[in-house]
C-alpha cells in the first residue's frame, strides 16, 4: 500500500472540514475576504503614501498587488499542517492518524495540499479583484500581463512553490507536536515574517545586512519574483531562473523539514505528547 | 472451535514506563508482563491511576516504554511501529476521534482510507459494522450532532474498520447508558468469537470484565497482581464476602485489621441513612463470627449483615487490602 491513498483521503477530508460547516459557496466567500482585504489595503496604503509624496507609479501597484496576494497565499496554507495537529489533538483525530500504517506525514501533506488548492483560487480572485479596483480608484492603468502564457507561468510558479511551503508547514507541525501554546498565533507570525523577508511589499535589498541576505536566499522570495516576471515584467528567462531556484530550494527545505518532523515524532513518542494536549 | 493452539498476539515482558512530572518521578508501569492470544477478550482491570491507559498507549505505538519489551504479532512496538500499526487499531472511550462537521460515514470513510482499503471494501465494511452496531440511521448525520452513545458506536466501528487482528480499547463504555454499553459488549464478544479477533480491554468496570472477558489481569500502581479467568479468580477466594451495615458515623474499623482471616475490606458511606456499608473479604466462617462479635466491642451498632457472592471487587480487595475507591484516594494523596 502506498501513501498516495492517505494523501488523497486527507485532501478530501481537508475540503470537507473547511466547507462542511456551511454550504461551499459561503465557505469559499469567507475564505476570500481576508486575502482580498489584505491585497487591497496594501495597495491603497501605497497609493495614499506615494500620492502625498507626489511619486505615484502604477507599476509599483502591480508589484504590491502580486506580492501581497502571494505572501498571504503562502501564509494561509503553510499553517495548515500545524493546525491539523493542534485541532487533531483536541479531537483525538491526530493520535488515530498517527497510529495508522503510514502515520501522520501523508496526512499533513494532504491537508496542506487541500488548502493549497483553495488558497490558489482565493489568491487568484484577490489578484484579479485588486487589479480592477485599483485601476478604478487610482484612475490609471495598472500594468498587468494577462495572456494564456502568463497565466500558465503564474500557475507554474504557484506549483513550484509547493515544496517550500510544505516544508514550512511541516516545520511548524514539528513545533506543534511539542507545544500547542501560541499555535493559534502562528499564522500571524508567519505572515509577518514572510511580509518582511519574501519581498512581498518592498525589495529585500532595503533590509540591513544580514537580513537582506536571509531574505534573498528564501525560496519564497524567488517564488514571488517569478510570479512578478510572469504577470508584470514578462521576462521568461528571469522567470525560469527564479522558478528553478524556488523549486530546488524548496525541495531542499522540505527534506530538512521532513527530517525535523521525524525527529519531533520520535521525541513526542518518548515524552508521551502525541495524544496529549500540552500547554 | 480452533483446531490449533491459539497464537500469541500480544506479549509484554517486564515493561516499565516512568513520567517526569514537576515535583517527582511517576512510575506508571512497574515491570508488567503478560501474554494475550488470538480470539481472547483480555481485560486489564484496575482503579484510576493504575497504569491501564499507559499500557494501551505503549501497545498502540503512541508512547515509548522506558524499558522492557512489548511485541504485537511478534513485532516490537518500539522499533517496528509501522508493522504493528498495520495489524492493530485502538479506541478510547473518553475521546471523540472525529471531525465534527463531517458525517459519521465521512469520518469512517476517511479512517478506512488510512488503511488503504479499496473503495468498495470500505463501503461494504462501513455498512456491515454500522448494522452490527445499530448505526444505520445515523451514518449521514454530522459527527457533532450525534449523542454521546452514538458517537461512541461510531468510534467502536472505526476501531474495527481495518479488520485488525488486535483492537485496544480504553474504557470503551465509560459514561454510556446501559443499553449502549450492552450492545457494544455484545458486538465485542461476537468479534472475538466469530473473527478470532483479540480484544485488549482496559477498564475499571468490574462487571464489564466479569461479563465479557475470557481472562483478566488485575493491575494496581503499575503492577499486575494476578491474571486468570474471572471465574477462577472469584473461586480462589473461598468463602463468600461479608457485608455489614454499621452505625453511627463516622465508623472506626481499625479492629478489622487485627482480626485473623480478614483479607481486606472496603467501605462506602450512606449519609442519608447515617450508616456505613462495609464489605469484608474473609477466609473462613470462623473469621465472620469474630468480626460480628468485634463490632459492638468497638462501640458500633450492627444494623444488618449478609453474605454476598464474590465479585472481582472482592478479588481486588483481597489482593490490595482496600477497594478501588479507597485506592484512588490513597494515590491522590
Ligand atoms: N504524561 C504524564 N505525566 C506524568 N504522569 C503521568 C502522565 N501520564 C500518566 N501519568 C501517571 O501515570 C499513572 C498511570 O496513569 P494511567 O495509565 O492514565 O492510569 P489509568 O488509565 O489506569 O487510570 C498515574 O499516576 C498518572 O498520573
Ligand atoms: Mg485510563
Amino acid at each position: 500500500m502506498s501513501s498516495v491513498k492517505t494523501v488523497l483521503a486527507s485532501i478530501r477530508i481537508g475540503w470537507y472540514r473547511d466547507f462542511g460547516w456551511t454550504n461551499p459557496v459561503t465557505g469559499f466567500l469567507m475564505k476570500t475576504i481576508a486575502p482580498v482585504a489584505s491585497v487591497l489595503s496594501a495597495s491603497i496604503v501605497y497609493w495614499l503614501g506615494s500620492s502625498a509624496a507626489g511619486s505615484f507609479d502604477p507599476s509599483h501597484v502591480s508589484y504590491i498587488i502580486v506580492g501581497a496576494a502571494l505572501y498571504s497565499h503562502v501564509a494561509a496554507y503553510s499553517w495548515v499542517p500545524s493546525q491539523a495537529i493542534s485541532e487533531g489533538k483536541w479531537s483525538y483525530v491526530f493520535p488515530q492518524v498517527f497510529i495508522s500504517p503510514k502515520s501522520s506525514t501523508p496526512f499533513l501533506v494532504g491537508r496542506c495540499l487541500a488548502s493549497f488548492v483553495t488558497s490558489t483560487l482565493t489568491s487568484l480572485i484577490s489578484l484579479a479583484f485588486a487589479y480592477y479596483v485599483a485601476a478604478a480608484i487610482f484612475k490609471s492603468s495598472i500594468p498587468f500581463i494577462v495572456t494564456p502564457l502568463s497565466m500558465i507561468l503564474l500557475l507554474g510558479a504557484l506549483l513550484a512553490n509547493v515544496p517550500a511551503t510544505l516544508g514550512l508547514g511541516i516545520l511548524l507541525a514539528a513545533y506543534t507536536i511539542f507545544a500547542s501554546k501560541f499555535e493559534w498565533a502562528l499564522p500571524t507570525y508567519v505572515a509577518g515574517l514572510l511580509m518582511v523577508f519574501s519581498e512581498a511589499l518592498f525589495p529585500v535589498s532595503v533590509l540591513p545586512w544580514p537580513l537582506s541576505a536571509f531574505g534573498n536566499v528564501l525560496p519564497f522570495t524567488q517564488f514571488i519574483r517569478a510570479a512578478r516576471e510572469a504577470v508584470v515584467y514578462g521576462s521568461v528567462s528571469a522567470y525560469s531562473y527564479y522558478v528553478g531556484y524556488s523549486l530546488l530550494g524548496g525541495l531542499l527545505f522540505l527534506g530538512v523539514s521532513l527530517w525535523a518532523y521525524r525527529w519531533a515524532e520520535r521525541q513526542g513518542r518518548k515524552k508521551g505528547i502525541i495524544d496529549r494536549k500540552v500547554v | 472451535m480452533l483446531s490449533h493452539e491459539p497464537e500469541v498476539r500480544v506479549e509484554v515482558q517486564n515493561l516499565r514506563r516512568e513520567f517526569d512530572s514537576k515535583e517527582r518521578k511517576v512510575v506508571a508501569l512497574n515491570g508488567v508482563s503478560l501474554k494475550v492470544r488470538e480470539g481472547e477478550i483480555f481485560g486489564v482491570l484496575g482503579p484510576n491511576g493504575a497504569g491501564k491507559t499507559t499500557l494501551i498507549r505503549i501497545l498502540s505505538t503512541l508512547l515509548l516504554p522506558t524499558s522492557g519489551v512489548a511485541r504485537v504479532m511478534g513485532f516490537d512496538v518500539a522499533s517496528e511501529p509501522e508493522k504493528v500499526r498495520a495489524v492493530i487499531n485502538m479506541a478510547s472511550g473518553a475521546e471523540r476521534a472525529g471531525y465534527d462537521y463531517i458525517s459519521a460515514r465521512g469520518n469512517l470513510w476517511f479512517f478506512s482510507q488510512l488503511y488503504g482499503l479499496p473503495s468498495e471494501v470500505a463501503k461494504a465494511r462501513i455498512k456491515a459494522l454500522s448494522q452490527l452496531l445499530g448505526l444505520d440511521d445515523y451514518l449521514d448525520r454530522k459527527f457533532y450532532m450525534l449523542s454521546t452513545g452514538y458517537r461512541q458506536r461510531v468510534t467502536i466501528a472505526r476501531a474495527f474498520i481495518n479488520d485488525p487482528k488486535i483492537v485496544f480499547l480504553d474504557e470503551p463504555t465509560i459514561g454510556l447508558d446501559v443499553m449502549t454499553a450492552m450492545s457494544i459488549r455484545e458486538f465485542l464478544i461476537k468479534e472475538a468469537r466469530e473473527n478470532g479477533r483479540t480484544i485488549f480491554l482496559a477498564t475499571h468496570n468490574m462487571a464489564e470484565v466479569d461479563t465479557i472477558c475470557n481472562r483478566v489481569a488485575i493491575i494496581d500502581r503499575g503492577r499486575i497482581l494476578t491474571s486468570d479467568t474471572p471465574t477462577n479468580l472469584k473461586r480462589s477466594l473461598g468463602a463468600p464476602a461479608l457485608v455489614m451495615e454499621v452505625s453511627p458515623l463516622p465508623v472506626n474499623l481499625a479492629f478489622l485489621g487485627a482480626v485473623e482471616g480478614v483479607k481486606g475490606f472496603t467501605t462506602s458511606v450512606d449519609e442519608e441513612r447515617g450508616l456505613a456499608r462495609v464489605q469484608v473479604v474473609v477466609e473462613s466462617e470462623e473469621c465472620v463470627r469474630r468480626i460480628l462479635a468485634g463490632v459492638p466491642a468497638s462501640g458500633m451498632r450492627l444494623v444488618s449483615s449478609w453474605r454476598q457472592q464474590t465479585t472481582l471487587e472482592e478479588v481486588f480487595v483481597s489482593l490490595v487490602g482496600r477497594g478501588f475507591v479507597e485506592r484512588e484516594h490513597e494515590v491522590g494523596e
